[in-house]
């Protein structure tokens, strides 16, 4: 039972970039995913008292990490996978950095660099 | 040619001037997403073989939410996109997801929003996850908010705002139009 009000999206949202910008980087993209998914799963579980379904597939109002079933292949980038989800394409690079995009636009929403210090089109 | 393509050139035969891109899933059964513009008005499709065509408007904030609407097949999606854009209309996530999030806007916990309301927070919970509501409940919910429910009737022609101050009339008032 949440005692608690559930934070409005745009708040849990903010929330979960600032996490995940002050996260140690990461070395791959495999633990740029772990991480990804790890920290919005915490944030959605502190601020929402909405139940982690990802099966249900139709919006419950809950925030979820880019399913594995999305990824894609970047032409011309074969270091960077991509992850699409409704309004967002989630870039993986393989030096563990990290940027989200809108979509439609490609509006950066977040970016971060990699253990090395290189940004996903920078490796 | 899938569902998904068919579903792309319905739309263009239907709104030449349509921008539409098709972004193909990356592994076999994965999700395709079908990205359209009608003159600045955006609807997105998700197709998931198997699973049926998930509608969506564009809505601010938020990250890696499903659709708000979910089409059986190829013909219910179609009527369904092409309604949107000539009415340049939004769709409509489920009834409980925009009373959760009316609530988590307005700052109140189930156990509060329940306390107005004088129940129990089992019951608010309960609510939240109806798909259907009586329109004397919603307008109770929302005025335990600190709301007045307005209902809109939108026609070709212009609009109505249908006010509720009492249960047992409608107050027809004019809005818009």
């Amino acid at each position: 039972m949440s005692t608690r009000p559930d934070r409005p999206k745009q708040d849990r949202f903010a929330e979960f970039v600032k996490r995940l910008a002050a996260a140690p980087a990461a070395g791959s993209s495999e633990e740029a995913y772990d991480q990804l998914c790890a920290v919005l799963n915490e944030v959605e579980d502190e601020m929402t008292s909405i139940p982690c379904k990802p099966e249900l597939w139709q919006t419950d109002g809950r925030m979820y990490p880019p399913q594995a079933d999305s990824v894609r292949e970047v032409e011309g980038h074969p270091r960077v996978k991509r992850f699409r989800s409704r309004a967002h394409s989630t870039f993986l690079g393989e030096n563990g950095s990290i940027e989200i995009q809108a979509v439609p636009g490609a509006e950066v929403v977040f970016t971060k660099p990699g253990a090395d210090g290189k940004g996903v089109w920078d490796q | 040619m899938n569902a998904i393509q068919s579903l792309e050139e319905r739309v263009r035969k239907r709104f030449p001037a349509a921008k539409t891109a098709l972004d193909p899933a990356g592994k076999a059964g994965g999700p395709w997403f079908l990205d359209i513009d009608l003159g600045g008005h955006p609807v997105t499709v998700e197709w998931r073989p198997g699973k049926g065509f998930g509608v969506s408007s564009k809505r601010p904030g938020g990250y890696g939410e499903g659709p708000d609407e979910v089409l059986p097949d190829l013909d219910a999606a179609s009527r369904r996109v092409i309604g949107l854009l000539l009415a340049r209309a939004r769709t409509r996530p489920p009834e409980a997801v925009r009373l959760r999030e009316l609530r988590s806007a307005r700052g109140l916990s189930q156990v509060e929003l329940a306390k107005r309301l004088r129940v129990n927070q089992a019951a608010v919970s309960k609510l939240e996850k109806r798909s259907d509501l009586r329109l004397r409940t919603l307008r109770e919910v929302v005025a335990a908010m600190g709301g007045e429910l307005v209902i809109r009737a939108r026609f070709p022609d212009g609009e109505k705002d249908l006010c509720f101050d009492d249960p047992s009339t409608a107050a027809e008032t004019q809005g818009g139009g």
